[in-house]
């Protein structure tokens, strides 16, 4: 298993995480670990292509690049982390403790940013 | 800008529209609504305004076609997009009118689903009711599309205008963000990008993101709804973009995006707070 898969895997058993995986900015997957009713593929697709909105959105702000972007929605949330040259794509459940999810997002897209040499 | 340049991309066309709507043109916006859905013949943006646009058409000459037209337009939308607020909530008091009170009851449903609360939705919610409890035994017959036929023309004015008593209510709930700390600029866009109100703190002056910011606002809203719709996650509701120069919260809020610009250091547990009861007090 790789490293990032490991790291993933791990990450995954957080209360209400229900998968993750890392991509490049394009949308080409580098790592899943994720339930088999999703397809990583679109995932990666569709987040690469809020990801180019989003960056146009911070250059016409004049705010630079992002760091993280959160969406919360009616069946669940999505989080997009900004690794450098990859993204960490979080999938969870409506957590009431974001937060503490935030957190563990935070220190598991360290882990994979010293792994992968993402940044 | 009614220059012969055809507009490249939705907004463009919705900016066009806009403009033509604002003049009070509205056969003229149609027509052009409908060169624009030639082109873009699922952009959700214009399968809204051409409904919208067919609803001002009808309050000003009484033609029930028009009515079919908005309907025929909703549907198209709400095939893509279920949870489209206004789509259903127009649709709603369209086939109210129509005494199609069966339909009436999905979109109310449809509604209900997502903001359980939602006075409007409500609203219709109990008259349909009512309605059926009287007419149980005739309304099977009665709930074809051509029943719009029958619609008295007086019963829909009003309609349109009840957006922007809407709008009004987005405005005034405003005021409890006053006091919250970290805020630069409160900003209301409706669903097709336009700037319904902008509110910057002291001091601060929006320069050249004011006029650039209610378009990047639709851009992500349309993008992230999009992307949750696509992978099961249902209808957006809230975003948060982070950035080392600040935060950019986004929030549906049934018929229109609010976004709030924070400082880099604001509070953002504080803003939720207020942003839910923002949503609570409009629900409410």
């Amino acid at each position: 298993m790789s490293p990032i898969k490991t790291v993933l895997g791990k990450f995954n058993k957080k209360a209400g995480v229900t998968g993750s995986l890392v991509c490049s900015r394009e949308g080409m997957l580098v790592d899943v670990e994720i339930s088999e009713r999703f397809d990583p593929e679109a995932i990666s697709a569709y987040v690469s292509s809020v990801v180019l909105i989003l960056s146009h959105a911070c250059k016409a702000v004049e705010f630079g690049g992002f760091s993280r972007y959160g969406i919360t929605a009616t069946k669940g949330e999505l989080v997009i982390t900004d690794l450098g040259n990859a993204l960490f794509v979080v999938l969870a459940e409506r957590v009431p403790d974001a937060g503490a999810l935030n957190v563990e997002i935070f220190q598991a897209a360290n882990e994979i940013k010293k792994i992968g040499q993402f940044g | 800008m009614m220059a012969d340049k055809i507009p490249d991309s939705p907004s463009d066309w919705v900016l066009r529209l806009r403009e033509l709507k604002e003049n009070k043109d509205y056969n003229m916006a149609l027509e052009e609504c409908r060169k624009g859905l030639s082109l873009f013949s699922s952009s959700s943006d214009l399968l809204f305004m051409y409904g919208e646009l067919s609803i001002s058409c009808f309050n000003r000459e009484k033609k029930t076609g028009h009515l079919k037209t908005a309907l025929t337009s909703f549907e198209k939308l709400l095939k893509t997009n279920p949870d489209h607020y206004m789509a259903n909530l127009l649709s709603a008091q369209i086939y109210y009118k129509a005494r199609a009170y069966v339909r009436a009851g999905k979109k109310v449903a449809a509604i209900l689903k997502n903001s359980p609360k939602d006075a409007k939705a409500l609203k219709i919610g109990r008259a349909i009711k009512k309605q059926l409890k009287e007419e149980t035994a005739q309304v099977a017959g009665r709930l074809d599309l051509s029943d719009t036929e029958k619609i008295e023309a007086e019963q829909l004015e009003g309609l349109q205008e009840g957006m922007s008593e809407e709008y009004n209510k987005l405005i005034e709930r405003l005021s409890c963000f006053y006091k919250t700390g970290g805020i630069r600029l409160i900003h209301l866009i409706d669903a097709t990008g336009v700037t319904i109100k902008t509110i910057a703190k002291k001091g601060y002056v929006p320069g050249k993101m004011g006029e650039t910011i209610a378009s990047v606002a639709s851009d992500i809203f349309r993008g992230s709804g999009g992307c949750t719709r696509a992978l099961g996650l249902g209808n957006f509701q809230r975003g948060k973009l982070l950035t080392p120069s600040g935060t950019i919260v986004l929030v549906n809020v049934f018929y229109a995006i609010l976004l709030l610009l924070l400082e880099p250091d604001a509070d953002l547990n504080a803003v939720n707070d207020r942003i839910d009861r923002y949503v609570e007090e409009l629900a409410g």
